[in-house]
Order: C-alpha cells, then sequence, then structure tokens
C-alpha cells in the first residue's frame, strides 16, 4: 500500500509538465500533421526479393545444411564411383554392349540419381526452414509489418529460395559432373556434351532441386512448423516410396498401387530425371509426365499454403 | 491517423474486440488503456493487418495497412519485443526489413543510433535483454520516418532511463505532427505520457476522453477537515446535498461543499481548523473505478488490498 501512495505522490509532482503539454495539444492545433514523403521507394517485388534472399543468406541454417549437402553428396559420389570401378574390372563386357558413348552418358547419369539421394531432403529443409523459422522465433509479424501484402512475400520467398536452391544445386552438379567425367576420362570413356540429352538431363536434375525446395516451402506454410514440415518431407521423399514398394512386393498388379506408387511425390522426382538405358523403375512413367506430375504436387502444395498464408492470422 | 469502425474480432466463441469505433489523430499521444486480455493487443495487430477482424474495419491514415504503397513509411509499430530472428545481428535484422522499401543504409545507421543500440549493433540477436529488444523494436519502427507509430507495451522491460527516453521520443514524435498510439496497463505510465485516452475492458470501450478529464473525472470534489473538535464542526457543516465521512476521532471527508464555504463556516461556529485540504483522485481511482466491472483475471485478496488503496 506504501508503494501505491508512493506511486501517486510521483504522479502529482510530474503532472504540471503533462498538463501543459496536453493543454498546447489539444487547444491550440497549431501542430501541423505529419505526412511522409511521397517521392521516396515504396514497396515492390524487387526489393522485398532483395530482402528475402539477404534473409536466407543471413540464416546459419541455410549455411551448414547446404555445407552437409555438399560433403554427403560427394560421399554418395565418391562411393557410387568406387562401385563403377569394380564393374568396369569385373563386366569387361559392359562398354562393349552399351557403346562407349551410351556408357559414358550412364556413368553421369547414375551419378547423378544417386549422388543427390542426401541433397534432395537436405534442400528441402532449406525450403521448410526459410519459412518456419520467421514462424518460429516470431520474426514473421516484422516482416509482415513492413510486408503485409502476403501473395506478395510468398511469391518473393518462393523466388528467392529458387535462386538460392538453384546455386546450390549448380555447385553440385558441376561437382558431380566434373567427377564423374574425370573417372570416365581414366577409363577411356568421356561424356559427350554435344549431346543434347546430356544437357536435358543436368537441366533436370537442376529443376528437381528447385522443385524439391519449393515443396518444402510448400509445407512449411501449410504446416507453420519446422518439425512437422520436415517430417512430412522425409515421408513424402523416403519413407513412402519405400513403403510403396515393400506394398507391392506382396500385391502385385493392383493399378490403384501402382498408380499411387508411380506418381507419388518422391518417385516423380527421380523418374523426372531418370536418362539411364538400364532404368530401374521398369514400367514407371515418363519424363515428361513425370515432370508434369512434380509440377502438380507443387500447385498443390505451394497453393494450398498461399491460400492458409493470406487467410490465417499471424 | 488511426480509425477504427465497428471494429471486432472473434476467437471461436469468445469476442477479444466487441464493436469498437475510435479515432488516433495526428499530433498527440493516444493511450490505450486497460487490464491484460482487454483487447488492446488484438486491436493493434488488427491495425497493421497481422489479425483480420471479424466485423468492421480499422485503417490508418485513411486506407487498410496493407493497401499503402510504402507500409513502412506509413506505419512504424511495435508489437511484440521478441518478433526477431535471434541468429541475425540488430543491424542485419533492421537491414532486412529496410530493403524492402529500398531504404539506405545510412537510415539504418541512423536508427540504431537513436535508439542508442551502437555497441550491440553487430552482435546477434539472442543475447539480447528484453529492454534491447524493445530499443530494437522502436528502431525497426523509426526506419521509415512514418507518420504512425504504434506502441504496445514499450516500457515493458526497459530501465528507468528507458523509460524516461520512450517517454520523451513519444512526446516528440507527436509534437511533430505524427499519430502515437500506445498502449499500456500502467495508469501512472500514462499520467505521464498520453495526451488522451482510450479505455478498453472485456474488449469494449469504456472511456475515450481527455487524459485530463479522467483524472479530474470522478464526480464530486472531496475535502479533508481536521479539527480538535471535529464533531461539533461535523454538526455545523450538516446541510443538504453535503456528505460527511468520517475518518477518524479529529478528522472526517467532506462532499458537496467546497473548501472555502468549509471554511467560513467554521469561523462562523468559532470552532478551530486544522487542516482543509482538497482532495484529487488520482489517474489510478478512475483507472480502478472503470475498469472494476471489466477485469478479466481478478486476483481476490492483492485486488481487495489495491482498491482499497485506491479509495485512500
Amino acid at each position: 500500500m506504501s508503494t501505491a501512495t508512493q506511486n501517486q505522490n510521483m504522479q502529482h509532482t510530474e503532472d504540471p509538465s503533462g498538463r501543459l503539454s496536453t493543454a498546447s495539444c489539444d487547444d491550440g492545433g497549431e501542430v501541423r500533421p505529419f505526412t511522409s514523403d511521397p517521392s521516396l521507394p515504396g514497396l515492390s517485388f524487387g526489393r522485398v526479393l532483395v530482402s528475402e534472399f539477404a534473409k536466407l543468406r543471413a540464416m546459419r541454417s541455410t549455411l551448414w545444411l547446404s555445407i552437409t549437402t555438399v560433403v554427403l553428396t560427394g560421399l554418395m559420389v565418391t562411393m557410387m564411383l568406387y562401385s563403377f570401378a569394380w564393374m568396369l574390372s569385373e563386366q569387361s563386357d559392359f562398354i562393349d554392349t552399351m557403346g562407349r558413348d551410351a556408357a559414358a552418358t550412364e556413368l553421369l547419369n547414375q551419378n547423378l540419381l544417386s549422388g543427390m539421394f542426401f541433397a534432395f531432403i537436405l534442400i528441402g529443409c532449406i525450403g521448410v526452414l526459410s519459412v518456419t523459422s520467421e514462424f518460429g522465433s516470431g520474426s514473421i509479424r516484422s516482416t509482415m509489418a513492413a510486408v503485409p501484402r502476403r501473395l506478395t512475400l510468398v511469391a518473393a520467398k518462393a523466388a528467392a529460395l529458387s535462386l538460392f536452391a538453384a546455386a546450390l544445386g549448380l555447385v553440385l552438379i558441376l561437382g558431380i559432373t566434373l567427377a564423374a567425367s574425370l573417372f570416365a576420362a581414366r577409363h577411356d570413356l568421356s561424356v559427350d556434351f554435344g549431346d543434347v540429352q546430356v544437357w536435358q538431363m543436368l537441366g533436370a536434375n537442376l529443376l528437381m532441386i528447385v522443385a524439391v525446395a519449393l515443396m518444402g516451402l510448400g509445407l512449411g506454410l501449410i504446416l507453420r512448423s519446422s518439425a512437422g514440415a520436415i517430417v512430412v518431407l522425409a515421408v513424402l521423399l523416403f519413407v513412402a516410396p519405400m513403403a510403396m514398394d515393400i506394398i507391392t512386393t506382396f500385391v502385385e498388379d493392383n493399378p490403384a498401387i501402382d498408380l499411387i506408387r508411380n506418381w507419388q511425390f518422391g518417385s516423380l522426382l527421380d523418374a523426372a530425371r531418370d536418362f539411364g538405358e538400364m532404368s530401374m523403375m521398369g514400367d514407371s512413367v515418363g519424363r515428361l509426365e513425370a515432370g508434369v506430375g512434380v509440377a502438380g504436387w507443387l500447385v498443390v502444395s505451394l497453393g494450398l499454403g498461399g491460400l492458409l498464408f493470406r487467410r490465417r492470422d499471424v | 491517423m488511426i480509425t477504427a469502425e465497428s471494429l471486432t474480432k472473434n476467437y471461436g466463441a469468445k469476442t477479444a474486440v466487441d464493436d469498437i469505433s475510435f479515432t488516433a489523430a495526428p499530433g498527440r499521444v493516444t493511450g490505450f488503456l486497460g487490464p491484460n486480455g482487454a483487447g488492446k493487443s488484438t486491436t493493434m495487430r488488427m491495425a497493421v493487418g497481422l489479425d483480420t477482424p471479424t466485423r468492421g474495419g480499422i485503417t490508418v491514415n485513411g486506407r487498410r495497412f496493407a493497401e499503402h504503397t510504402a507500409p513502412l513509411r506509413e506505419v512504424g509499430a511495435v508489437l511484440d519485443a521478441g518478433a526477431t530472428h535471434p541468429g541475425r545481428t540488430a543491424r542485419g535484422h533492421l537491414r532486412i526489413l529496410a530493403a524492402t522499401h529500398g531504404i539506405p543504409k545510412a537510415r539504418v545507421d541512423e536508427v540504431i543510433g537513436m535508439t542508442g543500440l551502437d555497441q550491440v549493433a553487430a552482435k546477434r540477436i539472442k543475447g539480447f535483454s528484453l529492454g534491447m529488444n524493445q530499443r530494437l523494436g522502436i528502431a525497426a519502427a523509426l526506419l521509415g520516418d512514418p507518420a504512425t507509430l504504434i506502441f504496445d507495451e514499450p516500457v515493458n522491460g526497459l530501465d528507468p532511463e528507458g523509460v524516461r527516453w520512450v517517454r520523451r521520443l513519444t512526446r516528440r514524435l507527436a509534437d511533430e505532427g505524427r499519430t502515437v498510439f500506445l498502449s499500456s496497463h500502467l495508469m501512472a505510465e500514462m499520467a505521464q505520457t498520453a495526451d488522451h485516452v482510450i479505455v478498453l475492458g472485456r474488449g469494449r470501450i469504456i472511456a475515450d476522453l481527455p487524459i485530463q478529464e479522467l483524472i479530474d473525472g470522478d464526480g464530486e470534489a472531496r475535502t479533508l477537515v481536521r479539527s480538535e473538535e471535529a464533531a461539533e464542526l461535523a454538526r455545523a457543516l450538516s446541510a443538504d446535498g453535503v456528505t460527511l465521512t468520517s475518518r477518524d476521532a479529529e478528522s472526517f471527508e467532506v462532499t458537496g461543499m467546497d473548501p472555502r464555504a468549509i471554511g467560513r463556516a467554521a469561523l462562523r461556529a468559532g470552532l478551530p481548523l486544522h487542516e482543509l485540504t482538497p482532495l484529487h483522485s488520482s489517474l489510478e481511482d478512475s483507472y480502478m473505478q472503470l475498469t472494476e466491472d471489466s477485469v478479466e483475471y481478478r486476483s481476490g485478496g492483492v485486488d481487495a488490498v489495491t482498491q482499497e488503496g485506491a479509495r485512500r
């Protein structure tokens, strides 16, 4: 009670100054309303994109995930090349039956397919964290106090993430291509870069890396939780394809199960970039169809994510 | 200028903000006062588009916040001190926000200086105290040199120097002709900062008036009278419309009669007078009376004590 009295006393001693200013403001009206300078730059997609890209780069998680991606991809490619070396020494007729050019292309193709095994989930995680880290930390509220147009914000996030994923993907693909070419040269093979198919193969791999990052973003927007979105991503990439493979060993020739098996996200991601002569997937979907399928998955996840992001309170 | 019209927000079955209309005018500090859970933060969040109103609307400088071409230059808001990414540096956080509006890096350093964050600008936000976070929030709000500022409980976690700084800053911003909309549940703070006050309780506006009216507001003036002949004097003062409340053997309170009249009556009756004190009710008294029925989380014992203290 004594503190309450003290507070009141303090209030009374400091009151007069407050009263004076109150009077001047309420009665005088001499204060001209402040208006912001309309000639100064405002919000634009380009500026938000710059901001989002800076955000992505400033995140520690992005840095560590990127480094881990490069290291794990390096390990996968090294393993792949060892198994090729073994195959070439044991099955010397491999090159003769395939033809030298096809064998070199196949070598690159297999390295890209397998090398990217961990890269996909890690780059997907970068996509997830690019939005869930903002929800987790609360910084999304600062962001939206600057950029209240929510769909512009989602579009800028997607564009910044695509650029980042493409840059990281380029590093991976160039690295794998270089490793595979050097390996091939030691076995008197050379990848034919005059072949359009080789470039298509590299391009398809790059596109799928961007796709998996965007899938992560979509899941992050829908679930708003890092853990939740990463678990769903892991299910889509690893668990579901494995589960469907197991199921098909028990249930053969079931059209519904084959449909799910072939059109699930993880399978499409591989089918869209498989340029091999000796495809392991058997009766899987064609490359172009798979690409369209991946685009469909992205439309659903980003569309739903964007819609929810626009409607929900933050 | 902030204008709310029939603004309503429901969270499921609970009505957080219930059909409120008000204006926060430029050139003055408008205080937004109310107990915890009264709907202050929800109203402010709707002003910057974080929450969507269930009904009605709220505009800032004549438009919905999201419709402005340069939102940061119209409204600077500090809604909660933790709205930052802990891994970023203070300067990094501000630069990222500035980039969205093409605000130059020099302005970022300027607001860092204005908020006294120079020493920690290169440090990661993770290690910041609540007070430093508040300063960073205010720095972000000032980035765009906006016409309207919205501060939700800005003095939370600040040390006395910081509290004084916020008080002066809000005063200066209002004097420059900006709209300053400031929430608090501390009445004493409001008395020193706000020119005008909107009192909210359970999502409804209880009062919307100049701060001085709120302080003066509680009806009749009381006078404390002390005399060794208290009983005699009380009898002499008895009249229609005069209420006498006994305090102790030598003193009592009078309402319905001003101190001059009491003094003259005492002289006529020839009774000694030791004290004659006009009693001002504090802002706290007025506020307690206003919100008495609309406190959401009442704490039995402590509350009873406070009200007793407030009545004295």
